[in-house]
């Protein structure tokens, strides 16, 4: 299996704190990756970094063999990688499928455009994530579960070949829980990456196929779930391993 | 939700803002001509510039959300663009208002790079900083014209004639209407209205906010060059005090706020308003200023959304009730 995502000795510091410290590893084609680590361990840093909202400060990023590190974030989007992020940011003012729609509109000024065409993927983008009943509601008028299906399905809009999320659980109960693991695990069959980060493992241990954790912006252990929750070292750094389960 | 329904409705297959238009066209270039005084006829000619400007503003602040105090620059850089055209090279006002609308949309694009690294007040700090120092170095202008201060007298106007004059201005103001409601309808007022809720969000949908922040700023400072030109040739005088004073930047904001920020039609309906209010109660002196002020903040408080979006829905709330009440 080829890498669809690499990263390369990344570093990233703001003043005088570390938060990347030469990060490596690597995203295998098809695979759902769990990026995990205690709170402040650097995930959501190098979520911005792959997304090109920070530039590293030194290493580099690889997608699909292309190095995209310092790339502006529509270019990257563009290339193939999206993201949800951890608080939902949905456009206030528009409706839900006006939401997803956004992320179908190309930059081209007077490309020859089908709206009719964008519409339709926007409604299905909606369907998919289970929003079909309220794509004419405001944002403001989800419930939280709601709003974080907006969050995947602007992803989708965007037709990503890597998707990463963002704590795509936080503040879900067990139920929804297992409806949105049961829409990520979808994603693979599609020919879609994922990455999640989540500084809880337990939620992730069923859906991931293999995992990284990282501590103080340093990787600390990557391989299969099972293997890493017995890691000692990645017990240590959750509290003497009282966080895992 | 209603505003959004409302500029969803179509009638006949055209969309509302475009009926409005129209009605607009037909009130005045049809009716108002025959009831209008000539003292009208002149108030509404500068209603119709402050329209013009009150849009300029909306489409980069009402819809991007890139708030500009500095509104005057692209005025000021229009009237003395298309005044010093037509004064020194004789070419026809016809063709100089345009390059004056051409010459503050590169004055936009100035704007726009500052504007791209900078946002909320450093940005509206940026846009105020550059109406002033255009309005200084406008003041160090001393070509050889008999004003004083920068001044250009004897500007060639369109037509000696106030009727001609409103013609052409109620004419440009429509035409100029009609282009910001339909940018403002296509993907780029959309990826517009997307920038100005969350513009990291909007990156993420893969959208290039910085060119579209750019074109917005091309526009609006385009349309705002093109009403500073054509009051610069309706007045025959270009001058700081008239093209570049702080006054025009806040009348802009407070006409298209008034009207309902974000809407076009409403800085329509703002300048209009802002422009017979501050014309009619000239005799009262200082305290039209005040009372202007004042009915802008109780707008503010009262009715945020602008009295023209706010009296859009309350009829369209009128219009479904009484319908649903037909049917029962």
């Amino acid at each position: 299996m080829k890498p669809i995502l690499e990263l390369d000795r990344l570093r990233k510091s703001f003043g005088g704190l570390c938060a990347v410290n030469n990060l490596s590893f690597s995203v295998q084609a098809g695979e759902i990756l769990g990026f995990i680590g205690p709170n402040g361990a650097g995930k959501t840093t190098a979520f911005n970094l792959i997304m090109g909202v920070y530039r590293p400060d030194a290493g580099r990023i690889l997608f699909k063999g292309r190095d995209i590190s310092g790339w502006p974030t529509y270019k990257i989007v563009n290339l193939g990688i999206a993201r949800t992020f951890q608080i939902a940011r949905p456009f206030h003012h528009k409706t839900v499928v006006k939401n997803v729609e956004i992320s179908t509109i190309e930059n081209a000024l007077f490309a020859r455009e089908n709206r009719a065409a964008r519409w339709e993927a926007s409604c299905l983008c909606c369907d998919r994530v289970g929003l079909a009943d309220d794509v004419d509601k405001l944002p403001g008028a989800l419930p939280h579960a709601g709003l974080r299906r907006l969050e995947v399905a602007k992803a989708l809009g965007t037709e990503p070949d890597l998707v990463l999320f963002d704590e795509p659980f936080a503040g879900l109960s067990i139920a929804e829980v297992e409806e949105m693991s049961e829409l990520i695990r979808k994603l693979p069959g599609e020919g879609r990456t994922v990455v999640i980060v989540d500084h809880n493992m337990r939620g992730l241990m069923r859906l991931v196929d293999r995992v990284v954790v990282i501590h103080f912006g340093e990787k600390l252990a990557e391989g299969a779930p099972e293997a890493v929750a017995q890691n000692p070292l990645v017990q240590e750094a959750y509290l003497a391993g009282g966080g895992m389960a | 939700m209603y505003l959004r329904r409302l500029y969803r409705k179509r009638w006949l297959g055209i969309p509302g803002d475009y009926w409005l238009l129209i009605g607009l066209a037909l009130v005045l270039l049809l009716i108002v001509p025959r009831l209008a005084t000539p003292n009208l006829l002149t108030i509404l000619i500068l209603a119709n510039i402050w329209a013009m400007l009150a849009m300029s503003w909306d489409i980069l602040s009402g819809y991007t959300g890139q708030i500009s105090f500095g509104h005057s620059f692209f005025f000021g850089i229009g009237g003395y663009t298309s005044g010093l055209l037509a004064l020194y090279l004789k070419l026809s006002p016809w063709l100089t208002i345009w390059l004056g609308g051409l010459a503050a949309a590169i004055g936009g694009l100035l704007i726009a790079l500052p504007a791209l690294r900078l946002r909320g007040p450093y940005l509206a700090l940026i846009t105020l900083l550059a109406a002033l120092v255009a309005d200084r170095v406008a003041r160090f202008l001393r070509i050889e014209t008999a004003g004083a201060e920068g001044a250009l007298y004897g500007i060639p106007p369109l037509s000696f004639s106030w009727t001609d004059n409103y013609y052409y201005s109620t004419g440009l103001m429509l035409l100029v209407a009609l282009f910001l409601i339909t940018v403002a309808r296509s993907k780029m007022g959309e990826v517009f209205e997307a920038i100005r809720d969350d513009e990291e969000a909007a990156g993420a949908a893969g959208l290039n906010t910085a060119k579209f922040k750019i074109l917005a700023f091309a526009i609006s400072g385009f349309v705002a060059g093109l009403s500073g030109a054509f009051l610069a040739h309706y007045m025959m005088i270009v001058s700081p005090r008239q093209h570049f004073d702080l006054d025009l930047s806040v009348e802009a904001i407070i006409a298209a706020v008034l009207g309902g920020m974000g809407t076009i039609t409403g800085p329509i309906a703002g300048g209009y308003f802002l422009v017979l209010i501050r014309e009619y109660l000239r005799p009262f002196g200082v305290w039209r200023v005040f009372a202007l002020t004042v009915l802008t903040l109780l707008v503010l408080f009262f009715l945020p959304r602008g009295f023209w979006t706010e009296l859009r829905i309350r009829l369209a709330q009128l219009w479904t009730k009484s319908f649903a009440g037909k049917r029962a």
